[in-house]
Order: structure tokens, then sequence, then C-alpha cells
């Protein structure tokens, strides 16, 4: 009896193993955003507090608004979106699938997605910072 | 005879005026690594990469987010994040250092395969190392394009990697760094 409970309890943590080491990312389009935020209002976030940033937002799927500034296309297709009003202060988003360009028309764009976090660094060549938005999906224009 | 002379001399004269000094950028490059076992292969993107050049000079920088990096599997980049790069503790890994003779390479109008060396700091895991890293350069219409790869070895870094998976994760990890970097407006 006790040797068909360890088997059952052996077979299950085998399913479970192959089951979560073989699986790819759930679609963020069908989550809940953690927080609804504008473009700017989430950059201001992580210039005034990048710890405190960090803490609250990283790894959470975050709902995000902005002026269109840049599409990144590859072989035609448009693999991400960079939000903003000024050209140095961004949210960098990286979409989960590629998406028509036809869907991305109009001035403000609403996404979501996972928060990596911030990159700035005031001592760099670079000014301003972006925050890393990743598998990211179109909520709407 | 006069006007064919004239007309070479623009012709240079143009060529040379077609680069403009001052910084270039990015912040959509791409750096990817790529460790290979026998017991399996692991290769993870990220598009994110930051990087500037300054072309008075030579001084480049690179940054990226580690949680930017993405895995096919989703238990993989949990446990790259979680288990071995700490990127709580750890957000970001970044490279600062000079391409060397870039001013000469510069002047030549970058001629294609000319080997560059970058000499810097790189900090990964929160260490931070004196690295060589030989590189290319490029013209392209718009500005230019750096390329590179080099090897990272884990332990130089202080990663850990548990005994149960050591024999996963090859000891030297090929970096792939291509990035297209466009004028920096002041």
């Amino acid at each position: 009896m006790k040797n068909k409970g360890f088997n059952l309890l052996l077979f299950a943590m085998t399913i479970s193993v192959l089951l979560t080491t073989s699986c790819g990312h759930s679609d963020t389009a069908d989550q809940k955003p953690a927080f609804v935020i504008t473009s700017d209002e989430i950059v201001q976030a992580f210039l005034d507090d990048e710890k405190a940033a960090n803490a609250k937002y990283n790894d959470l799927i975050i709902q995000v608004s902005g002026p269109v500034m840049e599409l990144n296309k590859i072989d035609g297709e448009v693999t991400g979106i960079k939000l903003s009003s000024d050209e140095f202060n961004i949210v960098n988003c990286t979409f989960q699938y590629p998406v028509e360009e036809a869907t991305l028309e109009g001035g403000v764009i609403t996404v979501k997605g996972i928060c990596s976090g911030f990159l700035g660094d005031a001592s760099s060549m670079l000014p301003g910072g972006t925050v890393e938005i990743k598998r990211a999906s179109i909520v709407g224009n | 005879m006069k006007n064919s002379i004239l007309l070479i001399a623009l012709t240079l004269m143009i060529g040379q005026t077609a680069f403009s000094q001052g910084k270039y950028f990015t912040r959509d490059g791409h750096v990817s690594f790529f460790s290979e076992t026998p017991v399996e292969d692991i290769e993870a993107h990220n598009e994110k990469m930051t990087c500037v050049l300054d072309s008075d000079n030579g001084n480049v920088e690179f940054a990226v987010l580690i949680k930017s990096f993405e895995f096919e599997k989703a238990l993989m980049e949990e446990h790259f994040n979680e288990n071995y790069m700490e990127s709580n503790e750890f957000p970001k890994a970044t490279f600062k250092g000079t391409i060397q003779e870039f001013v000469g390479i510069r002047d030549s109008g970058f001629p294609p395969g000319v080997e560059m060396i970058a000499k810097g700091t790189m900090m990964i895991h929160g260490v931070e190392k004196p690295v060589e890293a030989v590189g290319y350069v490029d013209n392209t219409s718009d500005g230019l394009r750096l390329r590179s790869t080099f090897l990272v070895a884990p332990e130089d870094y202080d990663i850990e990697i548990p005994n149960t998976v050591r024999e996963n994760i090859a000891k030297e990890i090929t970096v792939t760094v291509d990035a297209d970097l466009k004028p920096l407006k002041k």
C-alpha cells in the first residue's frame, strides 16, 4: 500500500516536472493588469525612486497608455513600440506576438505587459531612461 | 580636365562628410546568449539593449536589464532570474569602455571586416571585471552598426550553478551583441 502511494506521488511529480519544464509563457492578453498607468507616470515613478518602483511594478502585468513615439519592425512586422511624450524618457515595449501596423493607428495606444524594470543611469552618455515592458499586447487605441 | 579634378575632389569631400561625428545610440540593440552542452542547449534573447558610442573618441557603453532576457520556456526564465542571476538584487548588466584606435578607423571610413578591440569594464551580477572584446563597426545608411561576439564564464561573476544542473550549463557562455546606432540629437 505504501509502495502504491509512493509510486503515485512519484508519477504526479514526474508529470508536474514535465509540464512545467516544457511550458511556454502564458499570454499577457488574457491576464488582468495589476496597475493601470500612463507612460509619463510610470517613467516618472522610476526616475523619482528606482528602488521603490522596482519593488512596486517589476514582474507584474502593467497596463500603460501613452503617445506612440516609434514602432520597432523586424521584416515588416511590428515587434515593439515606444511610448513617450519626450525623446529621452520612454516606455519601451516588446510584443508577445508581432502585431499588424494598422492596429496601431492613432496618437495614443494602450498596451499591457510584464514590467522588467528601468534602464537609465545618470553617469551614462545616454540621457533619460527607459521602462521596459515585455510580452506586451495591445489593449486599445 | 579641371572639371574632372573638381568633381573627384567634391566626391571625396562628400564621402568624408557623410559621416557626422558625435554620439550614436540605440535602445533596441539585440543581445543573446547561448550555452551549449551535451545535455541541452540554452539560449535567450534581449531586444532592448541600450548602447551609446561617442564617435569623437570611441567611448562606448552597453546596458541591459537581466529581466528583459526572454527564454522559450517560462521555467528556464524563472530559474535564470531567481536562482542564477538574482535579478531582483542585480537588475542590470553593463559594459563601459573604449574602442581602441577608433579615431583612425573612423577616419578611414570604417573599412568592412576591420576588427576593433573594445577594452573596458563589464559588470554582471554586481561583479565588475576588466574585459576585452573583439567587434566590428560598419557604416549604415543612417548611422553605425556595432557587432561583437565574446565569451563570459559565469564563475568569473560569482554566478553559482547548483551541482544538480552543472552539466546543463556551459562553463563559458557565448554572448552576441548587434546594435544599429542612430545619431543622438543634442
